[in-house]
């Protein structure tokens, strides 16, 4: 590519993942100035993230308090993030992404633990709100129809301080109880298996 | 993050440490701040030397300075920028996301402007579009609901201060975001939709080159003038 094709294929990558934020391409897409990759774990494709220079970003805006686009219910959203960091980032010595899969469970029992209080009912329209919201801006991946949350590819822009602090606030926040993931159908088996895969798929948490 | 940024360091590392930190904080205000930030407030945006090296940051990654109101600044997609994911068929928003922020925006901005109670144009309007203005059969009530969530999550629409009958919806911030351009095409596009057959709707046509009749060239459906909304 010349200077000016290369000029023109780096911004209009920038334009896209900031108006649809993170985008998952295959990962024989070349790189692009600035923008983070995060692999799936199963390498069959890729998140690319935007990533800005040490004193640019959002930290900015309270100093000069012009404030970004409101986050509904703010602090419910945070400390649902927070929860989910606890529930799937347990190699804590590592980077958060790509982390392991949690459950809705885990993440109610945190959520109640930390209320210090039984878990109720009410509980579970504040949190699925909260997942909803992280997963619109890919804070988080959240599969509401099985249950289950993963951290989302924003994750990697998080540094050395950040982790930091996140390490402290997984130290206060209750243990998650062990996660039981719901088998995976075996439908679409991600290589060609035998035939008598059916009676796969137990108990894999 | 590392401390080398592969798109950035080029354009800043000529800068004093005082300038580059006055351009990242101009620039990272334009870009995220919820609604146009003042001149006075910011020596990147006040000194146009540094306000230039801003302009050249945005322009890396798509982008471009948009003036407001002659004090304020703020960033929105560049011209050819947009033009090149339109012609694309990029297209962050689902058609109900669409069809609801049209909705807003005809109740709020069009039917003012057109008699004559909003002037300009800025899509910035006071006048709220009510839950009954957005029933529509053609979109259910959740699917509706959904939709306001996430347009006013995304700050394309915002709740006016007016609750005197239920919720009630004004464009968000992130209408200010639209270049010169892009506004006058989403006012194309809203006079092709809501009046394909008058005079000015063909004046507009005329001057696009289409042949009559054609909604919008290679835009497809009348939602479509809603592109630029994804800012």
């Amino acid at each position: 590519m010349s200077p000016v094709e290369n000029a023109a294929y780096t911004a209009l990558w920038w334009a896209k993942v900031q108006s649809a934020g993170p985008l998952q391409v295959s990962p024989d897409t070349p790189p692009v100035a600035g923008l983070a990759r995060a692999a799936e774990p199963d390498g069959a494709s890729l998140w690319i993230v935007p990533t800005l220079p040490d004193g640019a970003g959002h930290a900015v805006l309270e100093e000069l308090g012009a404030p970004p686009v409101a986050v509904e219910q703010p602090n419910e959203t945070a400390r649902v993030l927070a929860i989910c960091v606890t529930c799937c980032w347990i190699e804590r010595d590592g980077p958060a992404w790509p982390g392991v899969t949690g459950t809705l469970a885990q993440v109610k029992a945190v959520y109640a633990g930390m209320r210090g209080r039984p878990e109720q009912s009410s509980d579970l329209t504040l949190i699925i709100g909260s997942l909803r919201r992280l997963h619109a801006t890919q804070w988080l991946l959240w599969d509401e129809k099985a249950g289950e949350v993963r951290l989302g590819p924003r994750v990697i822009t998080w540094g050395p301080t950040q982790l930091a602090g996140l390490r402290e606030i997984c130290r206060i926040l209750p243990d998650p109880p062990t996660a039981v993931l719901t088998p995976r159908s075996p439908e679409t088996p991600a290589d060609p298996l035998p035939a008598d895969v059916s009676a796969a798929g137990g108990d894999d948490g | 993050m590392a401390e080398q940024h592969a798109l950035f360091d080029p354009l800043l590392q000529d800068l004093s440490d005082r300038s580059r930190d006055e351009v990242l904080a101009a620039f990272s205000a334009v870009q995220y701040s919820a609604h146009p930030v003042a001149e006075v407030q910011l020596p990147g945006l006040r000194d146009v030397t540094l306000r230039r090296h801003v302009q050249k940051m945005l322009k890396l990654i798509g982008r471009t300075l948009v003036h407001v109101d002659g004090t304020h600044w703020t960033s929105g997609y560049a011209d050819d920028i947009a033009e090149t994911l339109t012609a694309q068929g990029w297209q962050p928003l689902s058609v109900v996301d669409r069809a609801v922020l049209v909705l807003v925006l005809v109740h709020s901005v069009a039917i003012p402007r057109s008699e004559g109670i909003l002037t300009g144009d800025s899509w910035k309007s006071a006048r709220p579009t009510t839950v009954d203005e957005l029933r529509t059969t053609r979109i259910s009530a959740e699917e509706r609901r959904l939709a306001l969530q996430r347009l006013r999550a995304a700050g394309l629409i915002q709740l006016s201060g007016d609750h005197s009958g239920g919720p009630s919806y004004i464009p968000g911030p992130q209408l200010q975001r639209l270049t010169p351009a892009a506004r006058r095409r989403l006012q194309d596009q809203l006079i092709l939709a809501a009046a394909p057959s008058s005079p000015i709707a063909e004046a507009i046509r005329a001057r696009a080159g289409l042949a009559p009749g054609s909604a919008g060239g290679r835009r497809s459906t009348s939602t479509d003038g809603t592109e630029e909304g994804a800012v």
